[in-house]
């Protein structure tokens, strides 16, 4: 081995104490880094039934193994704590620049506990770390803080909350620089709940290689796959905006909270033409090939001037089908969600309940002062703003979805969550996939984002399979380009029948994700398509220069995946909870709406495939046996 | 094509080598007084601090000289330059030239005062010096001067573990390149590494029996076995005032824009002669090795023939101290007396620079902390270019992208 | 003679170029040790790409106090003798283009030598951003290019 593991900083903001551990290396071969040492962290140091917006919750960011080296999308880091809107892990994963300069500056990870005194922010130079006073960018919105801090640390990266995170709304998110984000699962609050405004890294060490030339290899490799996907050339000129076009006409989007499957002008509002419009350069992460952002700017109307990076399908989502707005307002959205700190998901998923709620009479005009409807930017940002700042109605909102339609009757049925976060875009009425299994399996709640079936194809929607299976719709060479056990591979794909078995599938993609987020890899589809374990085993190899291969990572990825389950047992998940809201089993979308039995049959091959008891929903003990997770504390 | 060159240093050098860019073949001859080869006098405190062998100083070897087709004349003192007859004496003999460099360098002030000559005296100039200084083996050393040579001398010594004070007799350290407040930083960066600052003194006289023993300054006694005198040059200018050639106000070789002499076919550069400053337009002394370089350069390219005018010099001094990187370019408001000055300024932790500007021009730099964006200011100063002629260019997407190199220097304007 | 083009309509910044230099050249991943530095601006989305001119004649090399840079007669490079650096940065400041490098491993300012004829940026970049090209090709495919952009707008337009 190398220089590799390098430390871990553990900051205690209570005590004002600062002190770094060299990493063991056997705990990196066990976990990897990323989410693997998040999940470690989290399970070991924070106490059983600890409030997320109390001093016990701790917040984690760790790179990726492969930060920092040239390996193509390798720019992540995970950030990980109790989340205060699920009351389980609490974890989100973000690009851009951050964890290059965690890496540089020798850390792994960086572990944040106990709660300042007063507002203050973290300096992090190389081994020089600081606790300084905040008191001056206390309620400074995320892009002027920036410019601040930019300023002071130069060179730095810096992640932050913003006034929503200050202000514990559930949802808010930590901010990367100006335009990127660990939005999910409200860390935010936790960041905010610790009087911690912001970290400025800077990192000016080099990292050694184990093997140069092996891993420059692997990195031409790397390459050459993502650009030999499908799904490359789309990618690199439209982003994550290809997916939108397809849901729209599947009846599959947000709409209007989820009552409507799709909007009628919806290929203008967010479709690609959309990034032409609006769209100039692109943009990338650190090491990133795909280069999927854009800069985007409104040259004219009320919004002109404005300019963000990124024309995304989660904002284009979140508020141009869940609250109707047009393309412009989406824009502005992602501005203040951005500006203020909030999850766009979440958001935009709590405006259009409260809409809803206001259309339905449950809300009324004395609630929330002013005029709600579907598709009003106007009323929208105005209630988004009593959000961020937990001004009247919006001290509710700022709950999250679950627990404001627990303040209201009737409020329940419009309530569009599992456990307890806001789903994203995706109806699983209009198109039952790996995917949507997904948001029921997923460890942080109603989320798309750690489970996709990496072969998806978006050109068909056959629902004559539906629940069990889903059309593979590929010819036998993407088969066996697969990066898959042949056996598993087998299991989860029929060539012959030309169907997926959601289960299998589900519980690969599940672990080939958390894979990614622990090496710190993005998990765009070109990437997901071609990036498998073996190609990252090597790359890994080369880089740490550990003995390591794919059926190692695979298995130490399922353990973090166990283990974080075990995590949310402990901290009360129920045996049941993985449902959708009820509108998804009681309202007709184009006369489809979710058959719950033929759902629990499929939970109950996916319990199978994972080796977990579907009675406690406990990981058996040969289980755990397997994965050596037999050295837990509790 | 015959042409003599006087002086082995910076200059004289890069004469040569200039020289020999246009023509091959024609003869070259090189005096000087001493027998070394060409060194950096800019390394010596590097070696001196041990951080390089002393060896390492050196930029030449004397075969080096022979490749480059010059004759070399070392040990021998020219006596007299006779310019009417373009001829000088050297070692009882003459030499004719056509073209005569005069690039004669400058000599450490030592002033006349009780005491100076003693055991335990020394200046840096040579590498000899730091083998002398070595020798000596220093203890308690008082530097005298805390201009760049004196702070890098100092710091040198100190990391060779001895006690090292320095005494400055204006009231700020690095007087000539720093304002009070970047000079305050740079003190306590000093004063971290534990070495003593006295500002604002005068030294009396260095007392001993038979070596030096301590110093005394207008304030106080200092214990010592070392003095170091780093305050300050001059130029070497008796050969060229013997001829007849005329010596400026500044006590530098009078010369004019193609560093032409006041006679024809004698060109003078390097730290002797006096140059036009080119923030000012007035006449300075630039005692630094790249207006040496660059004016050889020129007066070579003009001896051969051509017409290169020199665009006026420009100071840049970088200094790293504890680790910090601290830069000065162009003038501070010492050199900028006399003139309506608007400073810019920012303070923080870690970093300190002011910028300063004369009728919207940018006429100065100081920075603490950062070396980022230097060399972009430093291109801003050396072409004229104004305040918002900078920001228009920094907040323009067409220009500044054009212009990428200058995105670091954005956050100071 | 061949040397590196630009085209910073392409580039989108995604460093592979500066971890790959780095890595060749310093032993060791770090974005600023690298001979190529991508200049971010997040306020105008740009991204370009910095290195060595190897100006005609060269600034860096009147500033050296070592003597160590010269102009390579055949290929007509600034080169450095990078043993004999002292690292006293002059040569940083006096590049106009911040294009010399403090390598922080070797403890050297460096700057681009071209890898010899192989640039590894070039043969890294995904985007295509980066071009080896002779030089007199250079104005006339920034022209090719600027014309081939126009083409891919009209034909997103169609």
């Amino acid at each position: 081995m190398n220089d590799y593991p390098g430390k871990i900083l553990e900051v205690n903001l209570s005590t004002r104490s600062i002190s770094s551990r060299k990493v063991e290396p056997e705990l990196i071969k066990k976990y990897l880094g990323g989410i693997g040492l998040c999940a470690r962290i989290l399970y070991d140091e924070i106490p059983s039934g600890a409030d997320p917006l109390g001093e016990d919750n701790v917040l984690v960011f760790a790179a990726g193994t492969l930060v920092g080296t040239p390996f193509p999308t390798a720019s992540r880091t995970e950030a990980s704590a109790k989340s205060p809107l699920t009351g389980q892990f609490g974890t989100s994963n973000s690009g851009a620049f951050f964890g290059i300069q965690l890496k540089t500056a020798g850390y792994d990870a960086l572990v944040i506990k106990g709660k300042a005194a007063e507002p203050a922010y973290l300096v992090i130079n190389d081994d020089e770390a600081k606790i300084l006073n905040a008191g001056f960018l206390w309620g400074k919105e995320c892009w002027e803080t920036v410019d601040i801090l930019e300023q002071k640390h130069y060179g730095a990266e810096i992640a932050l909350i913003g006034p929503a995170g200050e202000n514990l709304v559930r949802f808010a998110s930590i901010e990367n620089g100006r335009y990127d984000g660990w939005g999910r699962t409200g860390l935010g609050a936790v960041m905010g709940s610790k009087n911690l405004k912001a970290v400025a890294v800077k990192g000016s060490r080099g990292r050694n290689i184990y093997d140069t030339a092996a891993m420059l290899e692997a990195v031409k490799k790397g390459q050459q796959l993502i650009k030999s996907a499908s799904s490359y050339m789309a990618f690199t000129e439209y982003g994550t905006l290809n997916a939108s076009i397809p849901y729209g006409k599947f009846k599959a989007t947000s709409a209007h909270n989820f009552t409507k499957g799709t909007l009628p002008d919806w290929k203008d509002i967010g479709g690609r033409p959309i990034v032409d419009k609006y769209g100039s350069r692109h943009v990338a992460c650190q090491s990133c090939i795909i280069a999927c952002g854009h800069w985007a700017e409104i040259k004219e109307g009320k919004y002109a001037g404005l300019r963000i990076k990124d024309l995304e399908i989660t904002p284009v989502m979140s508020f141009g089908a869940t609250v109707g707005l047009d393309t412009e307002a989406i824009i502005k959205a992602s501005e203040i969600c951005q500006r203020y700190g909030v999850d766009m998901v979440s958001a935009g998923g709590v405006l259009g309940f409260a809409i809803e709620l206001y259309k339905k009479g449950i809300l009324t005009d004395e609630d929330v002062g002013f005029e709600l409807d579907f598709g009003d930017d106007e009323a929208a940002f105005k209630l988004l703003h009593q959000v961020i700042n937990r001004e009247g109605i919006g001290n509710i909102l700022a709950e999250g979805t679950k627990r404001a339609a627990e303040q209201f009757e009737q409020a329940d049925r419009y309530a569009i969550h599992v456990k307890g976060m806001e789903i994203p875009f995706i109806d699983p009425r209009g198109r039952w996939s790996t995917w949507t299994l997904g948001m029921l399996t997923n460890i942080r709640g109603g989320d798309h984002l750690r489970c996709r079936n990496p072969v998806e194809n978006l050109r068909y929607n056959d629902k004559d399979e539906a629940y069990m299976k889903e059309r593979f719709g590929f010819k036998k060479p993407m088969y066996d380009r697969l990066d898959m056990p042949e056996e598993l591979k087998s299991k989860a794909i029929d060539l012959e029948n030309d169907t997926v078995d959601i289960p299998e599938m589900s519980k690969w993609a599940e672990d080939l994700i958390n894979l990614y987020n622990a090496v710190g890899i993005c998990i765009r589809p070109p990437v997901m398509e071609k990036v498998g374990p073996t190609i990252i085993a090597e790359a890994c190899r080369a880089f740490i220069g550990i003995d390591i291969n794919a059926a190692d990572l695979m298995e130490s990825s399922e353990r973090t995946w166990n283990l974080i389950k075990l995590f949310n047992l402990r901290e009360g998940e129920a045996v049941d909870a993985s449902k959708f809201p009820r509108r998804f089993y009681e309202e007709d979308i184009d006369g489809n709406r979710l058959d719950e039995a033929k759902i629990q049959a499929v939970l109950e091959k996916y319990y199978q495939a994972r080796g977990w008891d579907r009675k406690t929903g406990r990981p058996e003990a040969n289980t755990l046996d397997r994965l050596k997770l037999d050295d837990l504390d509790n | 094509m015959r042409i003599l060159i006087i002086g082995n240093g910076a200059a004289g050098n890069q004469a040569a080598a200039s020289i020999r860019k246009y023509s091959p073949e024609c003869e070259i001859l090189m005096f000087a007084r001493e027998y070394y080869s060409e060194y950096s006098a800019c390394a010596l405190p590097d070696a001196l601090a041990g951080w390089i062998p002393i060896n390492k100083t050196y930029l030449k070897t004397l075969a080096d000289y022979e490749q480059q087709k010059i004759k070399t004349c070392f040990g021998q003192e020219v006596e007299n330059i006779d310019i009417n007859n373009q001829c000088l004496e050297a070692g009882d003999k003459k030499y004719g030239y056509d073209c005569l460099i005069i690039a004669t360098g400058s000599r450490p002030i030592i002033p006349p005062i009780n005491g100076s000559l003693l055991k335990g005296n020394f200046v840096l100039k040579t590498p000899r010096d730091i083998e002398l200084i070595m020798e000596h083996k220093p203890g308690r050393v008082v530097v005298v001067g805390a201009g760049n040579i004196g702070v890098e001398t100092a710091g040198a010594l100190r990391n060779r573990g001895c006690d090292v004070k320095i005494v400055e007799m204006q009231d700020w350290v690095m007087p000539l390149l720093y304002d009070l407040k970047s000079a305050n930083r740079i003190r306590s960066l000093l004063e971290k590494e534990n070495i003593g600052v006295f500002t604002g003194e005068r030294v009396i006289e260095v007392q001993g029996e038979q070596r030096v023993e301590r110093l005394r300054t207008d304030q106080q006694d200092l214990e010592c076995d070392t003095v170091i005198w780093a305050a300050g040059v001059k130029p070497n200018v008796e050969l060229a005032r013997q001829a007849g050639l005329k010596i400026g106000s500044l006590g530098g070789i009078e010369v004019d824009k193609y560093m032409r002499c006041t006679h024809p076919g004698v060109f003078a550069c390097g730290d002797c002669v006096q140059s036009l400053n080119v923030i000012t337009g007035k006449p300075s002394l630039s005692l630094l090795w790249s207006s040496a370089k660059r004016q050889a350069d020129l007066a070579a390219a003009n001896c051969m023939g051509q017409s290169y005018e020199y665009e006026g010099n420009c100071s840049v001094v970088i200094e790293e101290i504890m680790g910090i990187p601290c830069i000065a370019i162009g003038l501070n408001l010492q050199g900028l007396n006399g003139y309506e000055v608007e400073v810019i300024e920012q303070e923080s932790q870690d970093l300190y620079y002011r910028l300063l500007a004369v009728n919207d021009r940018i006429a100065g730099y100081q920075c603490i902390g950062s070396l980022d964006g230097a060399s972009s200011i430093f291109t801003m100063i050396k072409k004229g270019t104004s305040l918002s002629e900078a920001r228009r260019v920094l907040l323009n997407q067409g220009l500044i992208s054009t212009m990428a190199w200058y995105i670091d220097s954005r956050r100071y304007f | 003679m061949k040397r590196i083009a630009v085209n910073i309509e392409i580039c989108d910044g995604c460093g592979v170029c500066q971890l790959v230099c780095s890595a060749q050249k310093a032993g060791q991943w770090h974005p600023s040790f690298s001979r190529i530095i991508i200049k971010r601006d997040e306020e105008f989305g740009l991204n370009v790409p910095i290195f060595c001119m190897h100006c005609s004649n060269p600034p860096c090399e009147t500033f050296c106090v070592m003597n160590l840079i010269y102009k390579d007669h055949d290929s007509d490079l600034t080169l450095r003798h990078e043993d004999r650096c002292i690292g006293c940065r002059a040569c940083e400041i006096a590049c106009p283009f911040s294009a010399a490098i403090m390598d922080p491993i070797s403890e050297a300012v460096v700057n681009c030598d071209l890898c010899g004829g192989d640039p590894q940026c070039v043969k890294y970049c995904p985007a295509g951003a980066l071009a080896f090209i002779d030089i007199s090709e250079a104005a006339d495919k920034k022209r090719r290019q600027t014309a081939g952009l126009q083409i891919l707008e009209a034909s997103r337009k169609l």
